[in-house]
């Protein structure tokens, strides 16, 4: 838990704004509280260094650049995530099998599920 | 045709010196018994037996000869060749032959087409000196024989080399055979892909296959020895340059008369560019997936959205029916710039496009050209587009005398380069700000601000709805 919020609190890294804007909508209704949002690395990667989530929904694409470096930083924190994509689990370099992937249109369990795996896991 | 057996007076008639001391008393008989032996061989022979004087006349002719001359023996004894009708060249060159073994007592061995009752027919035949008891040469004697076939035989295999060896030298294939167990591989020609023509080394499968297709490849030649049947495998070999080029090799057996295979002959087809159009195709293809599937969940998102901003279903959608039209006519204005981006003039006519029908006089539209990328051009086409159904709705385009301008400039260079874009409505009904922002306000905020990296102000001002743009244009740099 963050100690900010007595929900656990999401940084999503999302590019295109009509999911970010759905996922912004939904996570509330889960359950969480969306700490931040990003649509770039670099963007990402500043944001991180500021807040402390207790997880991250990371799209793998960010406008034709993988968001690699931002799963990285997450690690390096120790901050459990999933990836959300359109290309499905094969555009993954190996060393990433461990992340739960959400293959884009994803359903509103589907995503509830997957967050509740991650933050079980960590 | 001439009967040989009834071809004249036969070897007989010369003066065969058969004297034989050793049975003296028995000679005549012995004598006759040669010639009899003789007589019958000479006219059994299909090979032609013959003659000359030392005028070049013929004394003896066999009676396959006269056969193929078609003439009986007393039209041709005493002739020579040019008097028998042989084409005067002919006759010169046998005459020359005729002289040459006499001074040289040498055979002379040649061959000649010749034109008798077989029709065309090629010849091989040789020339003797017959020594006479002075040890003078006396005649000369001279065996043909009918080898057309033969020839035939040698000219087509010939033939049939030299068009293998057009096709190794014409094709862009790779050509090679191989020894029975594959160990050794000669290249014949064709395409210079691994180099000249010549035996590989005999660790040519470490030298030539990429590392990756190794077991592949041997596993297709293990194949095609036990089943005795074509071998195919596609796999990378090392160009005479060091690269990697993908070849479909294929190679049948050749075997002797009793089916043992004694080499492989096969061809290597230079397949580089048409795994690379796989490779570019399968790429295309899943780039396509990751757009379909990113505008699906961009429909969902929309579709959501839409329908938890309004509780009447009818007007719900509606909204959503609109919404997904601008997407589409923002789709089709990419696809026809190959999305590689779209000009500012093409997104804000694309986006207005709908609210305009035949009313252009209402909007005025000017600007500086500039080109975004295409999930920019997307956001600002949905932006507007949800701009003019408002202005429709509530706004200037509520109203017959209201208007809409939308405006853009760009200022700084490079890096610092931003676009300014203000959207204004004058002429319609007073504004009040709207009690609550629904998800098209939010779209043109939130969503706007995410994707274009600027500031975005929508103000419900009195006299007119005025949204303001303010983004960066330069695009960000990567990780």
């Amino acid at each position: 838990m963050s100690a900010q919020t007595a929900t656990p609190g999401v940084f999503i890294v999302e590019d295109e704004s009509m999911l970010l804007m759905l996922l912004e909508d939904l996570l509330p209704e889960m359950g969480y509280t969306v700490l931040a949002s990003a649509g770039s690395v670099a963007d990402a990667l500043a944001h991180l260094s500021a807040i402390a989530p207790d997880i991250a929904v990371v799209d793998v694409n960010l406008a034709g650049t993988p968001s690699f470096p931002v799963a990285e930083a997450l690690r390096a924190r120790g901050i459990p995530f999933l990836f959300t994509t359109g290309y499905g689990q094969e555009g993954l370099p190996a060393h990433y099998a461990d992340v739960p992937v959400l293959a884009k249109p994803f359903r509103r369990h589907d995503l509830d599920a997957a967050l509740a795996r991650v933050l079980s896991r960590a | 045709m001439v009967d040989r057996r009834r071809a004249g007076p036969g070897i007989g008639n010369l003066d065969v010196d058969v004297d034989d001391s050793a049975v003296a008393h028995g000679s005549r008989s012995t004598a006759e018994y040669r010639v009899r032996l003789y007589e019958t061989i000479l006219q059994a022979t299909p090979d032609l037996v013959y003659i000359f004087d030392l005028q070049h006349r013929f004394t003896y002719a066999n009676p396959a000869l006269l056969a193929m001359w078609g003439r009986t023996w007393d039209e041709a004894i005493g002739k020579t060749c040019l008097e028998l009708g042989y084409e005067p060249w002919h006759a010169a060159m046998h005459d020359r032959e005729i002289d040459q073994v006499v001074a040289t007592r040498e055979p002379v061995r040649g061959d000649v087409p010749f034109n008798g009752t077989q029709g065309r027919r090629i010849y091989d035949y040789i020339l003797v000196p017959v020594i006479g008891p002075d040890g003078e040469v006396e005649a000369v004697a001279g065996t043909t024989r009918d080898v057309t076939e033969r020839k035939e035989l040698e000219e087509a295999q010939r033939k049939s080399e030299e068009r293998l060896s057009a096709m190794v030298n014409a094709t862009s294939d790779l050509i090679y055979r191989c020894s029975p167990d594959w160990t050794q591989v000669q290249i014949v020609g064709g395409s210079a892909l691994v180099g000249n023509p010549g035996i590989l080394p005999p660790d040519w499968p470490a030298t030539y296959l990429h590392p990756e297709d190794r077991a592949l490849v041997e596993r297709a030649i293990a194949e095609a020895q036990a089943t005795q049947d074509a071998f195919h495998a596609e796999h990378r070999v090392a160009r005479e340059d060091g690269a990697w080029a993908w070849v479909s090799s294929r190679a049948v057996p050749i075997r002797q008369a009793d089916g043992t295979v004694t080499e492989w002959f096969g061809a290597a087809t230079d397949i580089s560019e048409r795994r690379r159009h796989d490779e570019h195709q399968r790429l295309l293809v899943n780039e396509l997936n990751h757009r379909v599937k990113n505008t699906l969940a961009i429909v969902q998102s929309m579709a959501l959205q839409t329908l938890r901003d309004c509780d009447d279903a009818a007007l719900a959608a509606d909204r959503f029916e609109s919404r997904l039209h601008a997407l589409s006519h923002a789709h089709d204005m990419l696809t026809r710039k190959r999305w590689e981006g779209a000009s500012l003039d093409d997104i804000v006519r694309a986006a207005i496009a709908p609210c305009v029908q035949q009313d252009t006089e209402r909007f005025e539209i000017g600007g500086e050209r500039v080109e975004l990328d295409p999930q920019r051009a997307l956001a600002l086409t949905m932006a507007l587009h949800e701009l003019c159904t408002n202005a429709m709705k509530y706004g200037a385009l509520s109203v017959t005398d209201g208007r809409v301008e939308i405006r853009w400039t760009c200022d700084g260079v490079g890096a610092t380069r931003r676009l300014a874009l203000r959207w204004e409505e004058r002429g319609g009904p007073a504004v009040a700000p709207p009690t609550r922002r629904g998800f098209g306000s939010r779209l043109i905020e939130r969503g706007l601000r995410h994707d274009l990296g600027g500031e975005v102000r929508l103000d419900f001002a009195p006299a007119g709805v005025v949204c303001r743009i303010d983004v960066p244009l330069a695009r960000e740099a990567g990780p």
